[in-house]
């Protein structure tokens, strides 16, 4: 079910990369080669936007680099609750390891390696799929039959969030770090400090238990 | 494809893997401390949090209903298919 959650989310998503990328007029091999060897939806519709306005690359290198700072956050929490897994996996499946893919393991931690692997493949090869079928055909298409789609992945991470957050510091967590979300988006912070909220969340969810603990 | 743009790809692909793969095995070559997996632990829960308010198209109206189907259905029945279906109704029924 976690599978065909994710891959309902990314196709939709992929597509409309593919659509916004190819209306911006950059080389269709650029559009597609940054889908297979960047992999990272909210730093590939940053890249396009960025050189939309006429960005160089090093400023878009720089602003990619605080998008997917919070990316350096899921390794060490996967290694913490499965350091089982073999240190060649971590160099392979790490390459995957997007946020849907990190959530499907955090969800499943008694999982199989075998099986989140399958799904982090399944999810690339959606990613993929979407990105041409944007490039290619789904112009031509009425945009009123993805809208609905485009709701796929929010309602994918509120259901996350409901299913994460086990305990009461869970909740601290999500909701610090939701609220701060809200904020930034209402004043107009930039994608990159997307990573701000995590980390205020992260903390107030940890100080939450700590006070538990001490109480 | 100008040489700008291999230059781009060349260096948001070399970010994109190292950013993802090498704190991992950073982390797996060190005993964390009871604190750091402590803190780590809720990483997962803010992280999701943070990215449903970041990906949702417009932060008000049918975008408040879906966050709230989607919640709820996944509390209720701890089912994220059906937390996800919920979300996706919600916003057709309002999109229309």
């Amino acid at each position: 079910m976690l599978r065909s959650a994710i891959i309902s989310g990314y196709l939709p998503a992929a597509m409309a990369f593919g659509v916004a990328a190819s209306t911006m007029h950059l080389p269709w091999p650029f559009v597609a080669l940054l889908s297979a060897f960047v992999y990272s939806g909210a730093l590939q519709s940053a890249a396009i936007g960025l050189l939309a306005t006429g960005a160089n690359p090093a400023m878009v290198i720089t602003v990619g680099i605080l998008i997917n700072l919070r990316h350096m956050l899921y390794g060490p929490h996967l290694e913490a609750i499965r350091s089982d897994w073999a240190r060649r996996h971590r160099f392979g499946v790490g390459a995957l390891l997007t946020d849907e893919v990190y959530a499907a393991a955090v969800h499943q931690p008694t999982g199989s390696l075998r099986n989140w692997s399958r799904l982090a493949v399944a999810a690339y090869g959606t990613w993929q799929a979407g990105t041409w079928l944007g490039i290619g055909a789904i112009q031509a298409l009425p945009h009123q039959w993805l809208r609905p789609l485009l709701y796929a992945l929010p309602a994918l991470f509120a259901g996350l969030s409901a299913t994460a957050a086990k305990k009461s510091s869970g909740w601290v967590a999500a909701g610090f770090a939701a609220s701060l979300a809200v904020a930034l988006r209402l004043l107009h912070g930039a994608t990159a400090l997307m990573m701000v909220p995590i980390i205020v969340g992260t903390t107030a969810g940890y100080w939450s238990t700590r006070a538990g603990s001490v109480s | 494809m100008t040489g700008q743009l291999w230059f781009l790809l060349l260096g948001l692909t070399f970010i994109s893997y190292g950013q993802r793969v090498l704190p991992w095995v950073a982390a797996s070559r060190f005993r964390m401390s009871s604190a750091l997996v402590s803190w780590l632990n809720h990483v997962a829960p803010a992280a999701f949090a943070t990215l449903m308010v970041a990906d949702l198209p417009h932060l008000a109206g049918i975008d408040l209903g879906v966050v709230a189907a989607a919640l709820t259905a996944g509390l209720a029945t701890r089912n994220l298919g059906v937390a996800v279906l919920s979300g996706v109704v919600v916003g057709a029924l309002g999109g229309r």
